[in-house]
């Protein structure tokens, strides 16, 4: 009893932790922002190189290929440092700035091996679905972009969509990573809080509140996703 | 009549195609006049669905060449998307889109690819589609609807685009017998309509009543053309009365 008292009473850790509340969510607010803006980018840009490596010139699927394999076996976490020191703090656009906050460029370096992984979804769907489908938009003249755009890619959704909820729920966690460079999510906080509290044992509880923020927020895409695999997966066997 | 009604709509002059090392068409010649209505017969694997292939550009060609209404189909700067406007295909298998609605099966490529104006687009989806007989089916999905529904919707939407020539390669070879037939009254209503069409068929009595012209391909060559009358009742070459003997 004494010691379910000590885990809340008033010099406990928790109390300790409580007041940092809203700054914690802050920080996750920025992991959410982030995963959520580069896996945007990152489907835009990966379902254009997918679709380039469906393309019938060789000219053009050879770079396509070779770009998405090095996207997708790139560690995110060198990715990031690249990005981080190779991206200009601003650029020049007219007579306009336009200035890279540190989160900014944390978007762009994960959208990278989304992109790759996105591309790679992408062609595997698009194979999914029946040469026939190409040929008769091919005979209604259509032309190839608007083919894979208007004809390829629905039908090849919800082969593709499960893949990319999973793809997000790990953006969102190698969203962490970004602390690394000093942008403020929510483990660069963490940890400023527990260099600023400097009551001791507060490390697991501090982490803990991380994990459970995490596990909260991904938890149900993941179940989703492999919800929508198993009803979708009978339907595709057209 | 004008010099332009008089010349031939499509115009095939010893087209050769290879896939390969595989000689597929070895010199095809034939010329299909306006509403003039073709049926090209003939076994397995001779080369009837390519010759419909090469002549909307679906496949190019090795050597010879083809025109539809003029248009040079093997010119290498063909506009293509310009060739297969005025070309309709129907295909055995339908290939309608199953993401969307009949309707929108006929509408998509005039909006899409020609920019037509949508409430005329939809008019015209509409009367094709009563013209068929599937107006109570216009929101349905094509996984909703039989085979012979299907494919006509799939005529319904080749004719959408306004093509001066219609073709058709075995559009009732996947259908139930009983469906068969709701098909081809389709198929004879495009053609009474003055329609060019040229068909693939395995329906012999249909080819020999709809028919201008047959064609007999065997293992790439046109074997022989003839009235339909003439074809059937007196063929001129051994192949072709082997052929019909085993079909008819
Ligand atoms: N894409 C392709 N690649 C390689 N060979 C092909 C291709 N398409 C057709 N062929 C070959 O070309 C030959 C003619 O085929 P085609 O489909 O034109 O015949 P068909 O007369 O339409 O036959 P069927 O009555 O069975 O439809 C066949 O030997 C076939 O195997
Ligand atoms: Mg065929």
């Amino acid at each position: 009893m004494t010691a379910l008292l000590d885990m809340f009473g008033p010099h406990s850790a928790w109390a300790v932790l409580i007041p940092w509340f809203p700054l914690i969510l802050k920080g996750f607010w920025l992991n959410i922002l982030i995963s959520v803006l580069a896996m945007a980018i990152g489907i835009v840009t990966g379902a254009a190189l997918g679709a380039l490596q469906m393309s019938k010139v060789r000219l053009i699927v050879l770079p396509a290929r070779v770009l998405t394999l090095f996207l997708r076996n790139s560690p995110w976490l060198v990715i990031v440092f690249y990005v981080m020191y190779l991206m200009p703090f601003e650029i020049r656009v007219g007579s306009q700035w336009i200035s890279f906050p540190d989160w900014v460029k944390a978007v762009v370096a994960f959208s990278l091996p989304v992109t790759g992984y996105i591309s790679e979804i992408v062609r595997g769907g698009m194979r999914a679905v029946p040469t026939t489908q190409w040929e008769a938009a091919e005979a209604l003249a259509f032309g190839p972009a608007r083919t894979v755009f208007s004809i390829i890619l629905p039908q090849a959704f919800k082969q593709m969509l499960p893949p990319t909820m999973n793809l997000y729920c790990s953006v969102a966690m190698a969203t962490s990573l970004a602390n690394i460079v000093g942008v403020q999510e929510v483990i660069t906080i963490t940890q400023t809080i527990l260099t600023t509290e400097t009551r001791p044992g507060l490390i697991l509880p501090a982490y803990g509140i991380t994990l459970a923020l995490f596990f909260v927020y991904v938890f149900p895409i993941s179940l989703l996703s492999r919800q929508l695999e198993r009803v979708w997966s009978k339907g595709l066997q057209r | 009549m004008s010099q332009v009604a008089a010349a031939p709509q499509v115009v095939l002059t010893d087209v050769h195609k290879s896939y390969g090392h595989l000689e597929v068409l070895k010199g095809i010649s034939m010329a299909v006049k306006r509403s003039e209505i073709v049926s090209i017969i003939g076994p397995s694997g001779s080369g009837k669905s390519t010759i419909l292939r090469c002549i909307n550009a679906l496949a190019p060609i090795n050597a010879g060449s083809i025109t539809v209404g003029g248009m040079e189909v093997n010119d290498p700067k063909l506009d293509a998307r310009a060739l297969r406007r005025r070309v309709g295909m129907v295909f055995q298998s339908y290939n309608l889109f199953p993401h969307r609605t009949v309707l929108q099966n006929i509408m998509m490529a005039p909006l899409q690819v020609l920019k037509q104006d949508k409430a005329e687009v939809e008019a015209r989806a509409h009367s094709l589609l009563g013209k068929v007989r599937l107006s109570e089916k216009v929101n349905a999905y094509p996984g909703e609807l039989s085979g012979g529904q299907q494919q006509r919707v799939a005529i319904a939407r080749s004719l959408c685009m306004n093509p001066d020539v219609m073709m058709f390669d075995e559009v009732t070879a996947a259908l139930d017998p009983e469906t068969v037939k709701e098909v081809l009254v389709t198929i004879r209503d495009v053609a009474e309509e003055g329609m060019t069409c040229i068909l693939v068929t395995h329906e012999m009595r249909f080819a020999r009543e709809i028919s201008d012209t047959v064609y007999f391909t065997d293992k790439g060559r046109i074997i022989e053309s003839n009235s339909p009358k003439d074809f059937f009742e007196n063929p001129q070459d051994e192949r072709t009365r082997a052929f019909l003997d085993k079909v008819l």
